[in-house]
């Protein structure tokens, strides 16, 4: 005889209570291990999702710029890449294009498609065997189905693509950079096959589980298109199969393997002969040739900069600035302008003169001393044309350098002449690309290379056939057109860099090229081979910030498995959601359990009469409890597959809008399956534990007497108490229901329900004392059944108090959930009732009456003169909005101009705010004052949506730092605000100021709000028919929001199903009482049974007493949850209607009272099936 | 309950004790056997209060000291005859070879040699209160305890427990209190005391 051979034979001999308390601990189990495997399912469909619309693609190179296709295969060709690599493909991606489909002139139009253009070799890339039937050739195109249906597009359809003009261009927010026509469009183009949205049918750049419209052709027929011959901006990298998918260090080494040219970062180096004599002489030993460095964006940026700094650190070499002057007025003494008007569109070049390079040097060769702030020098023709003398004032208008209207902002600075440069007049002029032809020495200031090419500019003949943004607005005279023949653009005033910098650089960068100095007289092959060395300096400096000039691998297979982790762990999302089903089972496991032991009191009692001490006689029990548990979480585990399989059923049909898209399937991980089974036992052990624990107090004797529960005691003092104890509740719960009035949104709902939850303790309490204080009395005189069967359950009062709390704390939590549920509001989109997203930057003005005007004309434009648009720039990136299961890397950047935030000073519907770090009273008037804050520790302020910072980002609280990195750009925020429950949901909120800083590439809008009064007419169908070529598309904010919402929504919802579920497990605990109750009366039951009563009186009389506790928890659980909900209903809050809590409660109700009565009969049952004279003994 | 009870029994000694219900008998043999506390006055056995112990001392008190027999009996049903008798030893463990024999001898004593194996269930009213006696004495307690040992019985049954019980403390030399309603019992013990209103008498 041992202990263990005791429990063993206890567990066999008490197989049937022991069953009961089996499937008590595997319902528990189920769920829990049901809930790890949902996780499971989730985290293995997000990595079944990247590993199909990546199919082999581990690494992706895409640039901003359009580079060599050659780059690829240079690439595939090296030993160390075939090493572990076997594709390099070129292509040409564009996320953001734009399709149309016409059919019998309507058009159909579908936005923000993401455009493939490569050679047939990509399909070899899939894995599904996804290919479609007809790979497209030039001019045809393949669709996904997703893009087929939004387009009604069928195979043999002509569609449209509209794409961004090739990127290589002058930033379009600068003066001379080009903000009509940036769209190209690809007419006549056949639908030759349709891809299921499998595979690389569903190929996207961004992870989310959403389902991407995607547009597939072949890579000519965009490089045709956009003039790009030979050129891509994306490289598709695939490892070898036996090769692990590269991760960021391993794409540090693809970086390595690249072997750009200058060309590829859109560069070049061209060697610039100063002008020669007619006799093609050099004109003079003491001036030599020069290299520059250029960008075919007119601009050097300020990555290249850095680059070219440190590259040429070792050459004489300078860097230039030169910018465009609309005019150079002289200044009289009075300081007032020359009545003539000055000189018109001259370029002025802001350098510092260095020896050997010039350009302003003395009589002795020397460089000028730098030159101050104020002073200017000009060059001897305007000297001459304007009257200048040294010390002569001059004032130079320019434009503003960056911009984002057509017509861009004039300003103008006032300089003194510092001195006079001799500028030589060739002999005969510039004449197509022939250059000018001097018979006297030019000096350094005929340099006319001073200034970069720009297409329409430099390569025009004459002033007048300039093809520039802006209009050409002032007099060109004959001599302006005459020193444009003789001189083209050769700067005609020279200000200091820092000067220049100062006052023209901006965002785009302050270098227009960069200028090194050949060493004299070199012959050709040397000074090719100069520039070779000058570049391979540049390219060995460059690979340090290969990132940052925009050739760079993303190890996008690794960063999409990595994302495919979830925001949210839905393992725990799902236990958290099925907390009261396990709270349920876990007290139905200690319930049964109890039974089990109370039928074998006397057993206890005897080994601790016998002298087995507590803890040991307690250990005994553990121990059974403990292989019961083991036992049942096994076939818990079991029961969990199918509990998760259904879960998965549910999210993808009734539960769908909390994943939005039906992608999950079933996949279950060995350590999720051992996890789940532990876990049962733990907390199923932990659970028979604690019901073990209770029976430390109570005594042997009561025990060998069979009585389970503990002395009787005296229930004045705690009845005292408790009385004390409901009405202290009770008032808490008016103070609550007081102070939500002023509050609003889920604090007001927080108030109500905590409110509604003090009023259920509060009623519990009383509940208790009134079964307790009848107890304790006497009985009713006029005894009927139903007081008979109501007067059996005060009997236990502590045991009946506990299934009404659960059953009445069941039907509370569910119905008042309701109330924490979320319709769209127009606060949650700030009073904006549109949202606009366009494929392509809107460089309009939209938020201005100039702006519309051009866009619409005056009689439309007029219409919407009372509307308030206000265009947001945008940094694409992750949707870290709830609707993204994948865990935001990068998630997508706003650009809050100032103006909105001004406008919420005023603005009838504000957005809803959560906790703000606003200190002054005009930051917590106005949050959106915050982002004008300076940087913190050089961390950006930004306002994040609460639901995005704490689900997605994992920030949450206000105050907090954050830093993501975009392709090379590291931005550092520190939160400053959460907006509540808004439609800005999933992106990061920073001030257009720091937007332009540190996105200076970003150029135009793409993110519009848009009010228009009630009555007048909408702003979102005019725009989107005017800006249809920029795919502007706008919804209904409401629309929008709900969408968003829906996720939470959802999640209250499956609560509320499983909760149901959990209250539905919790009637056959009521049943277990029930039976425990009958157990324990067994003799008295026979006994009306032998004093003539029928089977059907008892029977009724033990259903009225089930039916006591089931209706008392009901109705305590409803009346608490009304209290919670009413004001919801009463205040007329949208998010809670009268007749779908009604509907809830209705099917709630019915569901729980129908199984309570279920098993209610169960318990009949085996009452009046009882024998009579075994029970009257009770044996 | 209990009212200025002063009784002293030495070992050989037994008695019982009579008295109608509620008349706090069981109370009496609960307190005797530490099952129960008193709220005044002590009771010792041999020089050791055992109500001055901590619970893991009382209960290796009770174990070692005292031992009951039910009028229930209260012999676990998931166990044969045997290892219902073995069950103190459970206390301090797996039982040793030693206490196996001694249980063994026990039921020889008793007079259940052949039913070692047998569970309560085939057993009869009678042969299970005699393995209940047979558990008390495992571990030669100096007190044995019998709550109304006949009361489920029938009288020729009565009477052999009556004999075997009164039988087996003498030859353990320990102090038998029996309490009862039946005076047949009664009689075949040396004292008989009767406990009315929570006072003790010689009856």
């Amino acid at each position: 005889m041992t202990s263990w051979r005791l429990v063993i034979r206890s567990l066999t001999f008490h197989w049937r209570v022991h069953a009961a308390v089996v499937l008590g601990v595997a319902a528990a189990t189920a769920v829990l291990t049901g809930a790890l495997l949902v996780g499971d399912s989730v985290r293995g469909s997000l990595r079944g999702l990247v590993l199909d619309r990546l199919g082999k693609i581990d690494a992706l190179l895409i640039s901003p710029r359009f580079f060599r296709a050659e780059l690829a295969s240079e690439l595939a060709a090296k030993p160390a890449f075939t090493a572990r690599y076997d594709q390099a493909i070129p292509a040409i991606l564009f996320p953001q294009g734009t399709v149309e489909n016409t059919t019998d002139d309507r058009v159909t139009r579908a936005s923000r498609i993401l455009i493939v253009a490569t050679p047939n070799s990509f399909w070899d890339l899939d894995t599904k065997a996804v290919r479609p039937k007809v790979v497209p050739g030039e001019d045809e195109v393949v669709l996904n189905e997703p893009l087929a249906h939004e387009l009604g597009a069928t195979v043999g359809s002509t569609i449209t693509l509209r794409l961004p003009e090739a990127a290589n261009a002058i930033p379009a927010e600068s003066p001379l950079g080009e903000k009509e026509d940036r769209v190209r469009g690809i007419p006549g183009l056949e639908v030759v096959a349709i891809v299921p949205a499998d595979g690389l049918g569903r190929f996207g750049l961004t992870p989310s589980q959403s389902l991407p419209m995607v547009a597939f052709t072949h890579l000519t027929t965009v490089q045709n298109s956009l003039r790009l011959d030979g050129q891509v901006n994306t490289i598709m990298v695939s490892s070898l199969a036996k090769e692990p998918s590269p991760n960021a260090d391993d794409c540090l080494e693809l970086n390595r393997l690249l072997d750009p040219r200058l060309a590829d970062y859109g560069l070049s180096l061209s060697q610039i002969r100063l002008p020669r004599m007619e006799d093609n002489s050099t004109p003079n030993n003491a001036i030599p040739d020069y290299t520059s460095l250029t960008s075919d964006r007119m601009i050097l940026d300020d990555e290249v900069a850095d680059v070219a700094t440190n590259a040429f650190a070792g050459f004489s070499a300078q860097g230039v600035l030169t910018y465009l002057a609309n005019a150079l007025v002289p200044l009289n003494d009075q300081g007032q302008e020359t009545p003539d008007g000055g000189i018109p569109y001259s370029t002025v070049a802001a350098v510092d003169s260095r020896a050997q390079l010039g350009p302003l040097l003395d009589a002795a060769g020397d460089p000028l001393p730098p030159l101050g702030d104020d002073e200017i020098v000009v060059n001897s023709w305007v000297a001459e044309d304007q009257n200048l003398t040294t010390g002569a004032r001059l004032r130079v208008y320019y434009y503003l350098p960056e911009t984002t209207d057509r017509q861009p902002q004039e300003t103008y600075r006032d300089f003194t002449v510092k001195a006079i440069v001799p500028i030589t007049t060739p002999a005969k002029p510039f004449s197509g690309k022939r250059p000018a032809v001097y018979d006297k020495p030019p000096t350094l200031a005929n340099d006319k290379d001073l200034t970069p090419e720009v297409r329409g500019v430099t390569d025009q003949d004459s002033i007048e056939n300039w093809d520039t943004p802006f209009d050409l607005e002032r007099n060109v005279r004959t001599q302006d057109e005459r020193y444009y023949d003789q001189h083209r653009l050769t700067p005609k005033a020279f200000v200091s860099l820092s000067t220049g910098q100062s006052l023209w650089g901006s965002r785009f960068g302050d270098h227009t090229s960069w200028r090194i100095s050949t060493p004299a007289n070199l012959p050709d092959n040397d000074s090719q081979a100069f520039r070779q060395r000058l570049e391979d300096a540049f390219l060995q400096q460059a690979e340090k910030s290969q990132a940052r000039l925009g050739l760079a691998f993303q190890p996008v297979k690794w960063q999409g498995l990595k994302a495919a982790s979830g925001t949210t762990p839905f393992d725990v999302l799902f236990i958290a959601l099925s907390s009261f089903l396990i709270a349920a089972a876990l007290m139905l496991v200690s319930l049964l359990f109890r039974l089990g032991v109370d039928q074998r009191a006397d057993q206890l009692g005897l080994l601790l009469a016998v002298g087995v001490p507590r803890t040991q006689t307690a250990r005994l029990l553990r121990r059974e409890g403990t292989l019961v548990a083991a036992f049942g979480s096994l076939l818990g585990v079991a029961l969990g597959i199918g509990y998760a399989w259904l879960m998965l059923a549910g999210l993808r049909t009734v539960w769908l809008g909390a994943v939005v898209t039906p992608f999950l399937v079933f996949h279950a991980s060995t350590v999720s399956l051992i996890a789940g089974y532990l876990l049962g036992i733990l907390v199923c052990s932990l659970t028979i534990g604690h019901a073990v624990q209770r029976l430390k107090k109570i005594p042997a004797r009561r025990l060998l007497a069979g009585l389970a529960s503990p002395e009787p005691q005296h229930h004045a003092a705690r009845s005292k108490w408790g009385h004390k104890t409901s009405w202290c509740l009770l008032t808490i719960a008016l103070i609550l229901a007081a102070a939500a009035t002023q509050l609003g949104g889920e604090a007001q709902a927080g108030a109500f329900v905590g409110g509604g939850a003090a009023v259920l303790t509060g009623l519990l309490l009383l509940f208790r004392q009134r079964l307790e204080s009848v107890s304790a009395g006497s009985l009713d005189a006029t005894l009927s059944l139903s007081r008979l069967a109501i007067s059996s359950a005060r009997r236990n009062p502590g045991r009946s108090s506990l299934t009404v709390g659960l059953i009445a704390s069941a039907s509370f939590l569910i119905a008042a959930m309701s109330s924490f549920r979320l319709d769209a509001s127009l606060e949650g989109a700030g009073g904006f009732e549109s949202i606009a997203e366009s494929s392509l930057p809107v460089f309009v003005d939209l938020k201005s009456a100039a702006g519309r005007e051009e866009l619409l004309g005056a009689d439309a434009s007029a219409k919407l003169a009372d509307s308030v648009i206000f265009p947001l720039r945008v940094q694409p990136g992750d949707d870290a909005s709830c609707n993204n299961l994948y865990s935001a890397q990068r998630p997508r950047v706003l650009g809050v101009p100032t103006a909105l935030g001004a406008y919420f000073d005023q603005a009838a519907t504000r957005f809803s705010w959560g906790p703000t770090l606003a200190e002054t009273d005009a930051e917590q008037k106005n949050p959106w004052k915050l982002l004008d804050r300076p940087p913190q520790d050089g961390a950006i302020p930004v306002v994040i949506d609460q639901n995005t910072a704490m689900f997605s980002l994992g920030i949450y609280s206000p105050g907090s730092y954050a830093t993501f990195n975009y392709d090379g750009v590291q931005l550092d925020l520190y939160v400053v605000g959460f907006l509540k429950n808004s439609v800005l949901q999933g992106n990061l909120l920073i001030s257009e100021a720091h937007f332009q800083q540190s996105f200076p590439e970003i150029a135009g809008h793409r993110y519009f709000l848009i009010h228009s009064p009630e009555g007048q007419t909408p702003a979102a169908p005019l725009l989107e028919d005017a800006l249809s070529d920029q795919g502007f598309d706008a919804r209904a904010s409401r629309e929008l929001l709900d969408s968003l919402l829906a996720v939470q929504n959802t999640y209250l919802s499956t609560f509320q199903s499983l909760g149901a579920l959990g209250l539905l497990l919790g009637t056959f605990g009521l049943a277990t009482v029930q039976l425990r109750n009958v157990l324990e009366r067994r003799a008295e039951l026979a006994l009306l049974r032998a004093s003539g009563f029928q089977h059907r009186r008892v029977g009724r009389m033990v259903l009225w007493e089930n039916l006591f506790l089931l209706l008392g928890g009901l109705g305590l659980g409803v009346l608490a949850a009304l209290y919670a909900v009413m004001p919801h209903i009463l205040l007329g809050d949208a998010a809670i209607s009268a007749n779908r809590f009604g509907r809830d409660l209705a099917i709630m109700l019915a569901l729980v009272v129908a199984a309570g009565l279920l098993t209610g009969m169960i318990a009949v049952r085996w009452t009046v099936r009882a024998p009579l004279i075994a029970a009257l003994r009770g044996d | 309950m209990l009212r200025n009870i002063s009784l002293k029994l030495q070992s050989g000694e037994n008695l019982a004790i009579l008295g109608p219900s509620g008349s706090g008998k069981s109370t009496l043999l609960h307190l005797m056997g530490t099952l129960d506390t008193p709220t005044t006055g002590t009771i010792t056995l041999g020089d050791e209060n055992p109500f001055t112990l901590d619970e893991p001392q009382l209960a290796h008190f009770r174990n070692r000291r005292i031992g009951f027999v039910f009028q229930e009996h209260h012999l676990l049903p998931q166990l044969s005859a045997l290892e219902n008798v073995l069950v103190p030893c459970l206390a301090e463990g797996t039982p040793n070879e030693e206490m196996v024999s001694r249980a063994r001898s026990l039921l020889d004593r008793v007079g259940l040699s052949e039913r070692l194996e047998h569970r309560p269930a085939e057993l009869s009213g009678g042969e299970r209160q005699r393995v209940g006696i047979a558990r008390a004495l495992i571990h030669t307690p100096s007190l044995l305890l019998a709550d109304e040992p006949t009361g489920n019985l029938d009288r020729t049954a009565a009477t052999g427990i009556t004999e075997l019980l009164v039988q087996l403390q003498q030859q353990e030399d320990a102090i038998l209190v029996v309490v009862t309603h039946s005076i047949e019992l009664a009689n075949g013990l040396q004292r008989r005391m009767e406990l009315d209103n929570g006072n003790l008498r010689d009856a």
